[in-house]
């Protein structure tokens, strides 16, 4: 099943919202227009637009309210991909060569920085300060997430409670702030918004750790990337810290560097696999998974509820 | 009021931006943020001329200085020939520093203001595209982007809080900055921009020509410059703001460069 299925009868406002990030990204300066247009032309799943969107179902739906803070987070999520790119060196992304492969790192800054302040204009939109608040704080953990990722590279004796803080920072936070905001934006009641971030928080953990887990479980073709590539780049996973618990493993684990040669990497990614690590990562995700399904529980039935409920499922089942 | 008064104001608000700018290992790894005196002497200008500079000013200041150094440490990742992990922290930082003035306008709030500061960089970022791009430009294409490069923040902000009567010097002031800057990394043999568009604007420029056009176009803007600040009746004592104090160093080298 295709996961634009799940929230089908959304179909027109979530062509709106491609309609608009294509206006969103127009610029009279040509390569600007062209770089941006890029990224978007790539695709992508558009879930943070998604979660906006069914999240202010819960409320009084306007889409033309709405999709200001759909439009402002998918621009906000397209410029850390675009500054990402530069982080990572990396050539391709969704099948397509990166801005900073196409044209240079000078371009790729550019680019990114006029997507955000692209995101924030939508968002001024939205004349509610809560909501600024909200999405400002996320942005700031966001960074010192991303930050920390980099602190924490081969740091081979970090704690869980790092790996756990970080991809709460890096990942669920957007997540939960996208389903928060679609709240506010719908005007739902306190609880209801409350329930929505941690929703959105849960979801957005049981995702990272699921990318976690693919990371070592996945093809190259799947994955768009080598299998292994985060370990071989420092990342310390889930899976990677339970593999670890095994002595002989966790020896050769700490042994990798950024130049390892591909077929140590091969044998570490084989031994993590074949290890209990991936079994007990997923039962790990499947836990924040519950929890989320459990914030929807009093929300009253609707078609926005069954959507979610139905997306949260399919992103921890994802194979790729 | 007195100089040690605005003085007083910009260790200060120097202070302040360093507290929220604060990250241990970001700044131990890329060192910590240069905050530019001079322009955040101009972002005091206004309040000295008031002689009244609030706690709510402070951070408006602030957040004029934050945008910039965001921009300004993204410039550095592409001539960043340091390490890998250098040049991911520069782009981190300079992300960092954009999620927090966003965080001190939300939390102010001025929402108005967010939405001026976006346009501004929006602005910004295109004609930096626009320059670097290659594209054969005029004297005044070039120096109309430049000049919106290095004040679109300030001049938003400017007249976000009613001093629209600044924003004209602010700009020439900015430009010249700017100017002086390009010549400076051009001397240490660095790439300028400003000389890449002598060589491949419209109008063709001689190498042996360089410095006598640099030379003239500061001079050009510095008049503009002088004319303004008559016009605003600034005191002398702005004079001793370091926005000033260089800007009368130039006059000086011109008056007696004759």
């Amino acid at each position: 099943m295709k996961l634009t299925m799940l929230y089908s009868f959304l179909k027109t406002d979530i062509e709106e919202i491609e309609k608009e990030l294509s206006r969103a990204i127009h610029s009279e300066t040509a390569l600007l227009k062209n770089a941006s247009l890029h990224l978007l032309q790539a695709g992508g799943k558009r879930i943070r637009p998604v979660f906006v969107l069914l999240s202010a179902k819960t409320g009084q739906y306007d889409i033309h309210k709405v999709k200001n803070a759909a439009v402002a987070l998918e621009l906000i999520h397209m410029a850390s991909l675009v500054h990402d790119d530069v982080i990572d060196n990396s050539d391709m992304r969704r099948g397509r060569t990166t801005i900073q492969a196409e044209w240079n790192n000078q371009v790729a800054m550019y680019t990114g920085d006029y997507m955000f302040a692209r995101a924030l204009n939508y968002m001024t939109v939205i004349d509610d300060p809560a909501a600024h608040r909200i999405l400002s704080d996320a942005i700031v953990e966001l960074c010192i997430g991303e930050i920390a990722q980099i602190q924490d590279k081969y740091r081979f004796n970090q704690s869980m409670k790092d790996y756990f803080r970080r991809i709460k920072r890096k990942t669920a936070l957007l997540i939960a702030v996208s389903c928060q905001l679609g709240a506010v934006t719908g005007e739902a009641s306190p609880d209801i918004q409350k329930r929505l971030y941690r929703f959105g928080y849960y979801v957005g953990m049981a995702y990272q750790i699921t990318d976690d887990i693919l990371d070592f479980t996945g093809t190259e073709k799947e994955l768009g990337k080598p299998a292994g590539g985060d370990l071989l780049q420092g990342n310390i996973t889930l899976p990677v810290f339970f593999a670890m618990e095994n002595r002989e493993l966790g020896n050769k684990i700490k042994k990798v560097h950024e130049d390892m040669p591909k077929d140590d990497l091969q044998q570490i990614i084989d031994g993590i696999v074949k290890s209990d690590a991936i079994k007990r990562s997923s039962m790990i995700s499947q836990r924040y998974l519950v929890k989320a399904l459990e914030q929807l529980d009093t929300l009253p039935a609707s078609k926005a509820k069954k959507s979610l409920r139905d997306i949260a499922i399919f992103i921890g089942k994802r194979k790729y | 009021m007195s100089f040690k008064q605005s003085e007083r104001w910009m260790n200060d608000t120097v202070q302040h931006i360093l507290d929220q700018i604060h990250h241990p290992y970001l700044h131990a790894a890329i060192g910590q943020p240069e905050i530019d005196l001079e322009r955040l002497s101009l972002l005091l200008l206004p309040f000295y001329l008031k002689n009244k500079y609030t706690k709510l000013d402070q951070s408006y200041v602030a957040t004029a200085i934050l945008i910039q150094q965001a921009l300004d440490t993204h410039e550095k990742v592409s001539a960043n020939s340091e390490s890998h992990r250098m040049k991911q922290l520069t782009v981190l930082a300079g992300d960092y520093y954009s999620g927090l003035y966003y965080k001190i306008l939300s939390d102010i709030p001025d929402i108005e203001l967010i939405r001026k500061i976006a346009h501004a960089i929006e602005e910004i970022n295109e004609h930096k595209i626009e320059i670097s791009s290659g594209h054969s430009l005029t004297e005044s294409e070039y120096l109309h982007s430049l000049t919106k490069i290095e004040s679109a923040i300030i001049t938003s902000l400017f007249s976000h809080l009613g001093f629209q009567e600044m924003v004209p010097l602010a700009e020439k002031l900015l430009l010249v900055q700017r100017l002086k800057k390009e010549k400076m990394v051009f001397s240490e043999g660095h790439f300028s921009s400003l000389f890449y568009f002598f060589k491949h604007g419209k109008n063709h420029i001689k190498a042996s020509d360089y410095i006598r056009t640099y030379k003239s176009i500061v001079k050009r803007i510095s008049e503009e410059i002088e004319h303004q600040v008559k016009e605003l009746n600034l005191p002398s004592s702005t004079r001793n703001l370091p926005i000033f104090s260089s800007f009368y160093e130039r006059l000086i080298m011109y008056a007696e460069e004759g």
